[in-house]
């Protein structure tokens, strides 16, 4: 028998359906329209989204190991772990995406030797790209599902004085991460092309800062606002990886005005 | 294009210390279900129950009924539960004086109500002057009267909810801590604003899960269980039943006919398995217990004297239109038990004795008794009570009360009394509920008592019932003696009284009831406190409070014989004569008061039988 801040169940649905499709309509959509009808990029999707499954699997063993190993009762020690665990996990993630980047060179000139014409059907921007989203999607997938099963009620939090929009809260930002992930795909791998290991660091850093700022929870302003923020630098700095240009740019929001062409055309180089 | 290095470094590695430090708050992570719900873990159902005819009882959905609080501080705040209140469903906070017909009632028609919760504080002394959901005549119908046949309302006080079917889930909640923390809830978001509008989202609600399977009547239940109509049957109700418990003074086939001594050992509630029964049951059986000690103890040379045996009988599930006599006078019919009807002499049945020193009653049947064989064998027992000083009156024309002793009048008209301390209606308010507890009964321990001084603690009950266990013993010598005249001396042991009253009453876990268990036994019987009277399942196991029982009765009245271990286990090896049950018993060896272990003594119980019984058509 359990007492709990009550909401009626069409209440409860309806933050089920919401939260859902704030984290993952974006991520949905680009896959949709970006993704799903080249067979290629399927495949580089749900592979990106394996990398970071297993990259999920070694840090949370360890984490794991060490919780068990430690004396359970001490809650700083396990507020500490909780904090190492994260870090750890930050860490692992970009290994795994530089081994991936690795793969897919590797993958890149076997295309090359099997095409007809001597150019790969997929650039390296758009594998950065499509991996990047794959690695977002997973990484959502596990960072919120658990908080939408409970969402779907029939209680909401609250009996013991939590805020009332922590599942508004961790929509958004599971949102803002895959996003991330799908910009730190793109830099990620052409900086490695290039060489300029500094900007894999920066990745590196915001992705840790990005990881850190969540422990400002229940303070969501300070969470969500720079998370954002740093989601917004992201996204430009991706967008002149990319190829784009102020120009293209505007020639870009003056088709959404038109109507002319879809965005999906303008992402492809 | 590569940047200087140096600026970019400290920025974000002080975020992460600041946040870092920010965090030695002491939170830790909890699940997200821990900040939605509460869980109570001392709430006790209502469960469905069903009978030939009818389902009574409460039933859920399957994954629990959601409904949202609203404490009934007055009847009158029932109207926005079921008529203004705009967040329906709602699961009303009722507390105790207000679980009655009028309140009850109303919510089981309406569509807007998800369940009930009832706070009951059944550990300290009531202040509601009554408290019975049991019907105005219990059992009837199942006994020798016909339906509605009762003399009097001998139950007065009931409300018959017991009986009552109710569509959604009715839980207790007994624990004050748990209790306040749901009246808080209430309080912080439920209560109603200024001008008794009503309160915004979110509100505190329950979800109360309490599924039951079985549907209708035991005939459907057992239909649908059963392998001739399902091709896979799934076994959803179970028959309520455990074993009746037998003492006989004398080998069973040495005397031609017999007296029974009887009592009943169940009680139960509204809700499930909280079956206190301290008035109604518990200090009945006591008192039996005492007595068949006191008759177990005399000298052989006394005994040798007894013309007729002497059977003290427990019976389980009499709560339930007597399961157990039932059974045992069905058994008796088949020639499946020690005696046929025709071999018992009388029957004295011991009902409900707790209340003060005062006046008994003895109660028989007047229409049996008209016959004058019979009812000169009554006369004798009610004047054998009142030569053993226990002042009682009988009114040769009022009904039996609800009795165990009425299965034994369906079949033959025998001599039988029941005793009392109620001549019209039960002096126990509490029948047969949750709030029949050692707290309203006569019985304070003074606080100063530690365990083993409030173990041997003889009060003003302890001392009444052994009064009146030694009336009922040296009555059943009497009655069963050849000769009736000469002195014998026949007392009961306040000490086993107030033994009985500590372990049956407060907790089974003290140095008596430790030291009648064998090494094998059952720990569950040691707890912090009582058993519940609640008869249970039958096939499981046999029911706690009988198989106590059984140790307790075989340590009273069993002999103790000199065999070593080996011998004591398996007497038919070692050509033991007279070969009974033997019991091994590890325990304390009076006048030692240690406990030492590997010293055992061999027991040799004067024939004590638990017998099944369940009768069928059953309560499931």
């Amino acid at each position: 028998m359990k007492t709990r801040g009550h909401r009626r169940k069409e209440m409860t649905l309806s933050t089920f359906f919401g939260c859902t499709f704030i984290a993952f309509g974006p991520a949905l959509a680009l896959f949709l329209f970006t993704v799903a009808k080249e067979p290629l990029r399927v495949i580089i999707l749900v592979a990106g989204a394996f990398f970071w499954l297993v990259s999920l699997l070694f840090s949370s063993l360890v984490w794991f190991i060490a919780v068990k190993a430690s004396n359970g009762d001490n809650d700083k020690l396990q507020h500490g772990l909780l904090i190492f665990g994260v870090l750890l996990s930050v860490i692992f993630q970009e290994t795994f995406r530089y081994g991936y980047y690795r793969l897919l060179r590797k993958a890149q000139e076997g295309l090359v030797s099997l095409s007809e014409d001597g150019c790969s059907p997929i650039s390296m921007k758009q594998m950065a790209y499509v991996a990047g989203l794959g690695f977002g999607i997973m990484s959502g997938a596990f960072s919120v599902v658990n908080i939408l099963a409970e969402s779907i009620g029939p209680g909401t939090i609250g009996i013991h004085g939590d805020s009332p929009y922590f599942f508004l809260t961790s929509a958004f930002m599971t949102l803002a991460v895959i996003l991330l992930h799908l910009c730190w795909g793109v830099i990620y791998f052409d900086s490695c092309d290039k060489g300029c290991w500094f900007f894999v660091l920066l990745i590196v850093i915001s992705h840790l800062l990005v990881s850190c700022l969540t422990f400002a929870n229940p303070h969501y302003e300070g969470s969500l606002i720079p998370t954002y923020g740093i989601l917004f630098g992201m996204a430009m700095w991706a967008f002149f990886t990319g190829g784009g240009t102020t120009r293209t740019f505007v020639r870009f929001l003056g088709s959404c005005f038109t109507k002319a062409q879809s965005s999906s055309n303008h992402t492809e180089n | 294009m590569c940047r200087a290095r140096v600026r970019a470094w400290f920025f974000p590695l002080l975020l992460v210390i600041g946040s870092l430090t920010q965090s030695w708050r002491g939170v830790r992570s909890q699940a997200v279900k821990e900040k939605v719900y509460v869980t109570l873990t001392h709430a006790a159902p209502c469960v469905r129950l069903l009978n030939n005819t009818h389902q009574t009882g409460c039933q859920s959905t399957f994954r629990g009924n959601v409904g949202v609080l609203h404490l009934l501080a007055s009847p009158d705040d029932i109207s926005w539960v079921l008529e203004s209140g705009p967040h329906s469903p709602y699961v009303p906070l009722i507390p105790a004086r207000l679980f009655n017909r009028k309140v009850m009632l109303p919510l089981r028609t309406s569509t807007r109500i998800a369940g009930a919760l009832v706070m009951i504080d059944d550990k300290n002394v009531t202040s509601l002057p009554s408290f019975s959901h049991e019907k105005r005549c219990p059992n009837d119908g199942y006994g020798i009267y016909k339906p509605d046949g009762c003399d009097v309302d001998w139950n007065e006080v009931g409300t018959g909810l017991d009986f009552e079917d109710f569509p959604f889930p009715i839980f207790m909640l007994s624990d004050k801590n748990e209790t306040d923390d749901v009246i808080k809830c209430y309080e912080k978001h439920n209560k109603l604003g200024v001008n008794d509008s009503a309160p915004d989202y979110p509100l505190c609600a329950v979800q109360l899960s309490s599924h039951m399977h079985a549907v209708t009547d035991t005939v459907t239940c057992r239909r649908r269980s059963s392998l001739q109509n399902n091709l896979t049957p799934q076994v959803v109700c179970d028959p309520l039943g455990s074993s009746n418990i037998m003492n006989l003074l004398i080998p069973a086939n040495r005397t031609k006919s017999v007296v029974f001594a009887i009592t009943r050992l169940d009680s139960r509630s509204f809700f499930w398995d909280r079956s206190p029964g301290a008035g109604s049951v518990v200090t009945s059986f006591i008192t039996l217990l005492a007595a068949a000690e006191a008759l177990a103890k005399l000298p052989i040379a006394d005994i040798n004297l007894l013309e007729k045996n002497i059977a003290f009988t427990f019976f389980q599930g009499e709560a339930f239109d007597y399961i157990g006599s039932s059974r045992l006078v069905f058994d008796m019919l088949q020639n499946r038990s020690f005696f046929t009807l025709e071999e018992v002499d009388s029957v004295l049945e011991i009902g409900q004795v707790s209340r003060p020193v005062g006046d008994l009653w003895a109660h028989t049947d007047p229409i049996s008794n008209v016959d004058p064989s019979v009812n000169n064998g009554t006369e004798e027992l009610v004047t054998l009570l009142k030569n053993a000083g226990l002042n009682v009156s009988r009114d040769e024309k009022r009904k039996l009360p609800p009795a165990s002793l009425q299965q034994f009048l369906k079949y033959r008209n025998l001599s039988g009394v029941l005793l009392s301390d109620y001549q019209n209606a039960f002096q126990n308010k509490y029948y047969q509920s949750v709030l029949d507890t050692v707290s309203n009964l006569d019985l304070e321990y003074p606080s100063s008592l530690d365990t083993e001084k409030a173990l041997n603690y003889v009060g003003p009950l302890a001392a009444n019932l052994t009064r009146i266990a030694t009336g009922v013993a040296q009555t059943l010598y009497m009655k069963a003696a050849r000769s009736k005249s000469g002195d014998h001396n026949v007392t009961a042991s306040n000490i086993t009284v107030a033994r009985l009253l500590y372990s049956f009453l407060v907790k089974t876990n003290n140095s008596w009831i430790r030291s009648l268990l064998d090494k094998d036994a059952d720990k569950s019987l040691i707890v912090e406190h009582a058993l519940s009277t609640y008869v249970g399942v039958a096939f499981i196991s046999v029911n706690p409070l009988t198989r106590l029982l059984y140790m307790v009765m075989s340590n009273l009245t069993g002999k103790r014989v000199s065999l070593n271990e080996t011998a004591c286990k398996d007497p038919v090896k070692y050509h033991v004569p007279d070969q009974e049950i033997f019991t091994e018993r590890i325990g304390i060896v009076p006048p030692s008061r240690t406990p030492r272990l590997n010293l055992f003594y061999c027991l040799k119980p004067s024939k004590v039988h638990p017998e099944c019984n369940h009768h069928f058509p059953t309560h499931w």
